[in-house]
């Protein structure tokens, strides 16, 4: 079924518009879901409340786009169910979150500097500098939290490839959030 | 800010990006590369057949085996599990390990690798690898694809640990820094005359 049947399902409200989600877009969501928590039943109640929370949002929400619409609940919702599930079993933050934090020029300052809205255009700005392959496998990794591994399989390129491509894109990430810091720090 | 809500902010990136990203499917090898790859297939396989049918007066049994080479890194003491390396019998080679940086976001040169081949009968046995490390992506060259190879021959006894120095690697005008090094261990097996 086509994204805009889809949605005209949810603006009709029939329960078979989850029914549709989850056949087209389910496998995904799984996918994104088992990623970041890396633990199946967490992962499916958190597709479960996907399907509610789009349920909630559409109508009045009409997204132009239902793929990373729908991604971009799902990973909001895993990355809230481990914050929630760090804080019961404290348990060490994924690879994904510690390579990332190497990029943060210096956290105090990025905080003062930036409000998350702004942190989101600035990556944004800093995406376009990229070049195609290097943003897709940047987001990959800590969009999707895709492993190393899968990344190369995904990309038809050897695991050192991404490595060093991902290691040279967190290096130029960090200069540019310095000097965007810089900016509006001064 | 953490690490975690910077990830948080990159989930609202644009939809198109998101969309791109998430489009990414197994991309088709260009044919020159399947061709090659089908290549080092057969003549692997042909050469495991000529291995296995070929009379032995020795006593070493040539059947293809397995046995590790794990690379430690011994500055934080902890083996990292993508860098084992699966050793086939023969002149074997493993695939290139990408370790990246020279500078204090990563490895350095000198990084010490212990070489462990995990068969008993090998222990305390001297053993011969060929390091071979390929240097890419300086950007203070003038070009910076230019690569830099450069490899050195290592027996030592089963266990020990191997490096090498900046000397090794440095010329007059190359800086160390952002750059990566794929490193590329070899042993041949057959000369160590076991039974695999």
């Amino acid at each position: 079924m086509e994204d805009e049947q889809i949605l005209e399902l949810f603006w009709q409200r029939p329960e078979q518009a989850i029914r549709e989600v989850d056949q087209k877009f389910g496998a995904m969501c799984r996918w994104l879901a088992m990623n970041i928590l890396r633990n199946a039943e967490d992962a499916e109640e958190c597709v479960n409340d996907t399907y509610h929370g789009l349920w909630d949002a559409i109508p009045p929400a009409r997204p132009q786009k239902l793929t990373p619409y729908i991604a971009r609940i799902t990973r909001n919702l895993a990355l809230k169910r481990l914050t929630y599930g760090n804080a019961q079993k404290r348990q060490v933050s994924t690879v994904s979150f510690e390579e990332l934090e190497e990029c943060i020029p210096c956290h105090d300052s990025v905080e003062t500097a930036m409000d998350a809205k702004e942190l989101t255009r600035t990556l944004e700005r800093f995406l376009d500098t990229l070049d195609p392959e290097s943003r897709d496998m940047f987001l990959r990794r800590y969009g999707f939290f895709d492993s190393i591994e899968e990344i190369a399989s995904g990309f038809g390129v050897s695991r050192s490839k991404v490595k060093s491509q991902l290691f040279r894109v967190r290096n130029k990430l960090r200069i540019y959030l310095a000097e965007e810091v810089q900016i509006y720090v001064g | 800010m953490s690490g975690k809500e910077f990830l948080e902010a990159l989930g609202d990136i644009s939809d198109e990006k998101l969309q791109c990203a998430m489009n990414i499917r197994r991309r088709k090898r260009s044919g020159g590369g399947v061709w090659i790859r089908v290549a080092c297939v057969a003549a692997t396989l042909v050469l495991v057949l000529l291995a296995l049918l070929m009379p032995r007066d020795d006593g070493i049994v040539t059947a293809p085996g397995v046995l590790q080479v794990y690379a430690y890194d011994l500055s934080s003491g902890e083996i990292d599990p993508s860098t084992a390396i699966l050793l086939k019998e023969g002149v074997v080679q493993s695939d290139a390990y990408g370790w990246c940086g020279l500078d204090s976001y990563g490895w350095g040169p000198g990084l010490p690798l212990t070489l462990i081949l995990e068969e008993a009968e090998l222990a305390e046995r001297e053993i011969a690898f060929r390091v071979s490390v390929e240097i890419g992506g300086i950007c203070y060259r003038p070009d910076p694809t230019d690569k830099f190879r450069w490899g050195k021959q290592f027996t030592v006894l089963n266990g020990d640990t191997i490096g090498w120095t900046n000397n090794d690697l440095d010329s007059p005008g190359f800086f160390l820094e952002d750059c990566y090094m794929d490193i590329v261990i070899t042993a041949d097996a057959t000369s160590w005359g076991i039974p695999l």
